[in-house]
């Protein structure tokens, strides 16, 4: 009887023993569900919690990406921009002759090549401003008519208009909320007979053509109101940068408190769980010792 | 005559003694033997011998003593109760470990688990519908959806495999029930045989109670022992042992699965007549209510959350799943980069049950279409009509992504729709209804193990042998035999001392 309970009291140390060595080896509470079905079910639950969050993460600085290189093609155009309306005033000056103004076209035209380089660029395999259209250069000169997503700008309709917006690309970066994080060719080029390519054409062809200083005054108007839609577009987007931040920052902030929540729940406090060992180890020496003392004993051993 | 006599009184003496330290020698052999009683001499006191009219019957002395009989030490109260907290025990145990055993099935939290794989899934599809016109894209969501529906399926498996090993268990102990039942019969007629002749069948009963409590483990029992020493159990109401007669249990392969689609299993019913067979406790009970239970009448206190519900609760949950990525799957369209036909096409599914039908979609087996297997660009990934300048249309990817966060999941079973809020909620919810039922059982088994062994300790400090005390009894007899021998030597002097008068 008394070996018995010997025994199973020895076990039952050694099972504590056990279970604390397994905790301090892993540094976590607990392995199975069972052994603590209220802890591990929040565990489980902050695990998917911070799998949302990541993936908001991971959105915020993909189109953080998106931004920072739409940015930097538009201060490009916007560039070239500067760079045309000064060509052109100085063209429209009459102190320029035929050929000084044929030079001038030459380089609007290689400006122009350049704007719409600069339109069908791509980030990482996809075209920037291409909206669905991943196969093909966005923008084409098709017998001179520019198209976008192979329908002429010139005659870009209401539907067309919607269903390519419909397409830029947008992020989930918190809950239920959407960023866009891309701009279409339509965005940057303009659409109708005004349309960037169309106005910087028309420009070449009066140079060319050596008209009357007096004719430009429109055009440089239109690269005006061109140069300031991408300006727009430019401070649009640093707007949306500040946002990502200050979003992400917060998306940072919540990761923090739940994986410090779930390493509350899940880790093992070191200090406390040495402590119990120790005790316990006490305790299964004592018993050790005890029973040893226990068992040599008997009054056989007094019987003579 | 007088002096014979007194011989004849303190040889009975020698002769108790004798017997006393017989039974304390046993006794210390036996000592640690399972389920020995503690024996005892119990004595009594010789009538006087009236017809000597030498002494009047005023100053009759009693001539001696006799062994009245041998006792076992036992207090059938505690073996009773004894047997109840086991069967109690045992069952609770079994349920533990098979509980345990579903738990690991399950094998939650871990990175090869369901809800790691269902992640996985979901992220993939995340990321192709940033870049839907990515072959790496797509192959990568193809890779997840196959390691979701290997996981959900090896999870099945393992499942069924445990249904089937309890099933092999329930063969096993009926047939380790009526070993012990024949046994305990056999037991009944030696005993009852040795008894009616006039002895005590001690060791024989010693036997046959340890029988009872080796049944008690496998099925929760009531006993009754007649005049004769002969000893019947029920199980319930019905009767396993009476008398003699045993009433056999039997196994036949005839009880239909409540899982639907999987193979029968072990009916078990009396041999002898038409009583329905009801497990009262003990593994036998255990096995039984894991393997059969569904957990639909828990609230009536007769039905548990066994293997048939867990299975039942998976395949809710990849049906959830499969029926509403199939929907959203089946409004969109593909990309046309099949080299048999160049055309984006739309009404496809995502999952089937491996054979082409979406419909017979369960845990068991589900997996991706074939035209998703063969060509990832079947993913139907736009929302629109895909023409070569809108590949990059990922509006349906997203549709289906959605669906890990939509928390008002419907699944039609048999007819019927059920809302079982959003999936990865539905399996958690699994996970942790099992994971409570693990530790309940655990903490009663744990309670039913301290009773059990406070019993156990009762028992052992009544019918137990207490080696100091053996010893003690053996120095106690050898004394008394010692000083009747010390009588016989003083009355030979006194024979002595008589006859050398002559």
């Amino acid at each position: 009887m008394i070996a018995n309970s010997f025994l199973k009291n020895i076990n039952k140390n050694e099972n504590k023993m056990m279970k604390l060595n397994n905790q301090l080896s892993s540094g976590k509470n607990f392995f199975k569900v069972s052994e603590n079905p209220s802890k591990a079910n929040s565990v489980i639950r902050l695990n998917m919690d911070i799998e949302n969050v990541n993936k908001y993460l991971n959105n915020v600085s993909a189109a953080q990406d998106i931004l920072t290189q739409t940015e930097t093609n538009l201060m490009d155009i916007n560039a070239s921009l500067s760079r045309i309306n000064e060509l052109v005033i100085q063209g429209s000056s009459s102190t320029n002759d035929a050929n000084d103004k044929k030079a001038i076209a030459k380089e609007i035209e290689q400006l122009r090549d350049h704007i719409i380089q600069a339109v069908n660029s791509k980030y990482s395999g996809k075209n920037l401003f291409g909206g669905f259209n991943t196969a093909t250069n966005p923008i084409n000169i098709r017998a001179s008519m520019v198209e976008y997503n192979e329908v002429q700008l010139v005659s870009l309709s209401e539907e067309d208009l919607t269903r390519f917006n419909s397409e830029k690309l947008s992020y989930e970066v918190d809950k239920g909320f959407r960023m866009e994080a891309s701009y279409t060719g339509i965005d940057i080029l303009g659409y109708g007979n005004d349309n960037l390519y169309d106005v910087l054409t028309d420009c070449i062809n009066k140079m060319n053509a050596n008209e009357n200083p007096d004719t430009y005054s429109n055009s440089i108007k239109k690269l005006q109101e061109h140069q300031d839609n991408i300006i727009s577009k430019v401070s649009e987007i640093g707007i949306k940068m500040n946002r990502l931040s200050f979003i992400g920052n917060k998306l940072e902030n919540e990761r923090l408190n739940k994986v410090s929540s779930k390493s509350k729940l899940e880790d093992v406090d070191y200090a406390k769980a040495i402590v119990e060992l120790r005790s316990h180890e006490a305790i299964y020496e004592a018993a050790l010792s005890s029973g040893s003392k226990l068992f040599q004993y008997s009054l056989a051993n007094y019987l003579r | 005559m007088a002096l014979l006599n007194s011989l004849e009184v303190v040889k009975r003496g020698l002769f108790y003694n004798q017997k006393a330290m017989d039974i304390t020698g046993n006794n210390i052999a036996n000592a640690n033997t399972a389920g020995y009683t503690r024996q005892r001499v119990v004595a009594g006191s010789e009538i006087p011998n009236y017809i000597n009219k030498t002494l009047s019957v005023k100053n009759a002395v009693s001539s001696g003593l006799k062994v009245e009989e041998v006792q076992q030490i036992r207090d059938r109260f505690l073996d009773i109760r004894y047997r109840d907290e086991d069967s109690l025990m045992n069952e609770y145990e079994s349920k533990m470990n098979f509980l345990s055993a579903i738990e690991d099935a399950i094998n939650e939290p871990s990175d090869s688990g369901i809800l790691n794989a269902l992640s996985g899934f979901f992220t993939a599809i995340d990321e192709m519908s940033k870049s839907p016109e990515s072959m790496e894209m797509r192959v990568l969501v193809r890779q997840e959806a196959i390691r979701l529906t290997e996981t959900i399926k090896g999870t099945y498996t393992r499942l069924s495999q445990i249904q089937i090993n309890m099933d092999e268990e329930t063969g096993i102990i009926v047939k380790e029930i009526n070993r012990i039942a024949d046994n305990i019969s056999n037991m009944n007629n030696l005993i009852q045989k040795l008894e009616s002749s006039g002895y005590k069948a001690l060791d024989l009963r010693d036997k046959r109670n340890l029988l009872v409590d080796e049944l008690s483990e496998y099925i929760g029992i009531k006993t009754v022992e007649d005049s004769n020493g002969v000893l019947s159990i029920k199980v319930g109401d019905e009767y396993l042992i009476n008398g003699a007669d045993v009433n056999h249990l039997e196994v036949s392969l005839s009880k239909s699965n409540p899982i639907s689609g999987e193979s029968m299993l072990n009916e078990i019913s009396w041999k002898d007549g038409d009583a329905e067979f009801k497990a009262t406790g003990g593994r036998l009970k255990a096995v039984l209510d894991m393997r059969d239970g569904e957990g639909q009448n828990i609230h009536l206190g007769n039905d548990s959350k066994g293997i048939p519900w867990v299975i039942n609760s998976l395949n809710n949950f990849t049906r959830g799943l499969a029926q509403s990525i199939n929907n959203i799957h089946k409004e969109g369209f593909t990309i046309p980069n099949d080299s048999n036909s160049y055309i984006s096409e739309t009404g496809k599914d995502f999952f089937d049950d491996g054979s082409g039908v979406a419909s017979q979609i369960s845990a068991k087996n589900i997996s991706l279409t074939v035209e998703i297997k063969t060509n990832s660009f079947n993913i139907a990934s736009s929302d629109t009509s895909v023409s070569n300048i809108t590949k990059g249309n990922g509006g349906n990817a997203l549709k289906m992504a959605e669906v890990y966060l939509n928390d008002n999941i419907v699944i039609s079973v048999g007819g019927s729709n059920k809302n079982i809020g959003s999936i990865g909620g539905y399996f958690r919810e699994l996970i942790t209804e099992n994971a409570l039922d693990v530790s309940y059982a655990k903490s009663i088994y744990e309670n039913q193990l301290i009773v059990k062994d406070n019993i156990e300790n009762l028992r052992q400090s009544v019918s137990g042998v207490s080696l100091d005390e053996e010893l003690t009894n053996m120095l106690k007899y050898q004394h008394a035999y010692n000083a009747a021998a010390k009588m016989i030597n003083a009355i030979d002097k006194a024979f002595e001392a008589l006859l050398s008068i002559l």
